[in-house]
């Protein structure tokens, strides 16, 4: 690929709204993310932080509660913020993809799971054929064995990790730049998480596709992901490259998220958890960081004001705790 | 996997029952297209209402008309009405819910209240509006029965497009960059068409009803067409010397119109379950 160090997704200081009672509520406030051309990123965060608002508002598929109050949202370069369904008609399923979280219900449940994915690249003006060869090497892709049979059945016939895999199949058909994954393993049962993952990855890179996975579970992320951002209230409040934080969490969230993952070493003892939930959005509070509330380092300046991003290396991080000068250290 | 599905619809008594009814007749009309026992229209001032016989299998009509030729070309009329409007009706009224259930908001509110007004408005009197102002007509006919058979078919489908609009595999579509066009007929409306069905069932008897009203009030198929409606108009005078002129359109329409019904509550009941 001649442009690999372009950005597929770029996500610029991004605010989204909700009305509620006539008072404008932030659920997305000052977001900024980049995917790179053929990267594994992934979007980390508790229920009800924004991340699937934010891939909503990716793909166009916002809704028509939500408003835009600032910031740009670049899909593979095109200035997306503005457009319309039509617009969006031409890069969807072509430029950039979906996969959902409930695979029992992603799929028409009156149409053979084969025809649904060749659906996709005939939308693109593929022949029916030809769509349907391609559609088969899919399936044969997505290591389900005997691709003739499963492309006649429809999705009631197929178990969960199976629809799933039909639905990676679907988004994946027509070679997009980027591939959202709207926490794909966590309606699956545990045994098949990995595999779905891995024949993610595996598809994801035959096809230089870039993939934004989003997930509250930092156990899928740690071994799958180049980059992670960890989103929190709307917010990103650390991002850098996976392995760094995960083996050195600097944001209390970040730790207090990693805290919470069971370990064989914790045999035994209580899991650790974080304290209240998420607040929801009319009681977000505009200035200060609005993890001060849960937070157990809190400052007395962290109510008051608003943290600004640092960047040190290939990392970000919006917390008071840090300076530039202590984190280099 | 075929005759599981058969064997499902025929398990179920009212629509074995509502099939074999509707089978009947539609036998009868299919039949009368290569062999009519006599003219449907030959008038016989000698076979005046002739009882039952071997020669007149129904006995004659006040015109010595052989009834049972007149009944087989009439239900032509009752399936053709019955039919065209189910198409018209339905074709219109699943348009209009469907773009009222998909796109919701002003369409919405807009179409639902024009139904609303379609509704409060009684049928019959619509269709002798309609009739009243275009002329009297097979066309016309079917115009105003079509029209009276859309809230039905619009409701319907756009209660269905509003369930299926926010569902997962609609937002799949769309982002598999499918049109709106695409994504109603090729992803919601399938799935409704077990609904449908139901109501366009019911639709057909219910037309096949007020077209014998019509005719019967000379308004809707004109003679010397033979139709139900008029056949039981023309046999109300001869009600005492001829009993079984009355009995047979009456027992006719009854049977085509309950043959309907009980496939539809059956039909309502295989899905339901």
């Amino acid at each position: 690929m001649n442009n690999t160090n372009k950005n597929v997704l770029k996500i610029d200081n991004l605010s989204i709204c909700f009305d509620i009672n006539g008072k404008k509520c932030h659920a997305i406030r000052d977001l900024n993310l980049t995917v790179n051309a053929g990267e594994l990123v992934a979007l980390v965060g508790e229920s009800g932080c924004g991340k699937t608002l934010c891939a909503s508002f990716s793909m166009g598929l916002g809704p028509q509660t939500a408003s835009l109050e600032q910031g740009k949202i670049l899909v593979n370069g095109q200035d997306m913020t503005q457009a319309d369904d039509t617009a969006w008609n031409t890069i969807r399923g072509k430029d950039v993809s979906m996969i959902f979280q409930e695979p029992m219900t992603s799929l028409n449940p009156l149409m053979k799971v084969g025809r649904q994915i060749a659906e996709n690249a005939t939308n693109r003006g593929v022949s029916k054929a030809q769509a349907k060869e391609k559609a088969l090497e899919m399936i044969r892709l997505a290591g389900l064995p005997d691709a003739h049979r499963i492309y006649e059945c429809y999705p009631h016939q197929l178990s969960g990790g199976q629809r799933q895999r039909i639905m990676i199949c679907l988004a994946l058909i027509n070679q997009p730049k980027l591939l959202i994954a709207d926490e794909p393993t966590t309606a699956l049962d545990v045994t098949i998480q990995a595999q779905v993952l891995e024949i993610i990855r595996e598809m994801c890179t035959k096809t230089g596709t870039a993939v934004l996975i989003i997930t509250h579970d930092l156990g899928v992320v740690s071994h799958l992901c180049d980059r992670t951002y960890v989103m929190y209230a709307g917010s990103i409040v650390e991002s850098g490259p996976t392995a760094q934080i995960i083996q050195n969490p600097k944001h209390p969230y970040t730790r207090g998220l990693l805290a919470c993952l069971p370990d064989i070493s914790k045999k035994g003892q209580r899991l650790e958890n974080i304290k209240h939930s998420v607040p929801p959005l009319e009681k977000r509070p505009e200035i200060g960081c609005i993890y001060a509330n849960r937070c157990d380092e809190c400052m007395d300046c962290c109510t008051q004001i608003t943290p600004k991003r640092i960047v040190f290396g290939q990392r970000e991080i919006a917390c008071h705790k840090y300076t530039l000068d202590n984190l280099e250290e | 996997m075929k005759k599981n599905r058969l064997k499902k619809y025929f398990s179920n008594r009212n629509f074995t029952l509502g099939f074999i009814m509707v089978s009947i007749l539609f036998l009868l009309m299919v039949v009368g297209f290569f062999y009519l026992p006599a003219d449907p229209n030959k008038i016989d001032v000698l076979k005046e209402l002739l009882p039952p016989s071997r020669e007149n299998l129904l006995g004659t009509d006040q015109l010595g008309r052989d009834i049972l030729s007149r009944v087989m070309v009439g239900s032509r009329i009752s399936f053709f009405i019955g039919f065209c409007v189910v198409l018209c009706g339905g074709l219109l009224g699943c348009t209009l819910g469907g773009a009222a259930g998909y796109y919701g908001g002003k369409i919405d509110s807009i179409i639902t209240k024009i139904i609303d007004t379609q509704m409060a408005f009684p049928g019959v009197l619509l269709a002798l509006m309609l009739i009243a102002v275009f002329g009297n007509s097979v066309q016309n006919l079917i115009l105003a029965l079509s029209v009276m058979s859309v809230p039905r078919f619009a409701r319907m489908s756009r209660s269905g497009f509003l369930k299926y609009r926010n569902s997962e595999f609609v937002k799949a579509a769309k982002v598999k960059g499918a049109s709106d066009l695409r994504i109603m007929i090729l992803h919601i409306f399938p799935n409704l068409l077990q609904e449908l069905s139901v109501t366009a069932t019911l639709s057909f008897s219910g037309a096949i009803m007020s077209e014998a009203g019509l005719s019967y009030l000379s308004l809707g198929i004109q003679p010397p067409t033979p139709s139900f409606g008029k056949m039981l108009s023309e046999a109300q005078n001869t009600i005492l010397t001829a009993g079984w002129y009355v009995v047979i359109p009456a027992a006719l329409i009854t049977m085509l119109v309950l043959g309907f019904n009980l496939i539809s509550d059956g039909l309502n009941e295989i899905y339901r379950h």
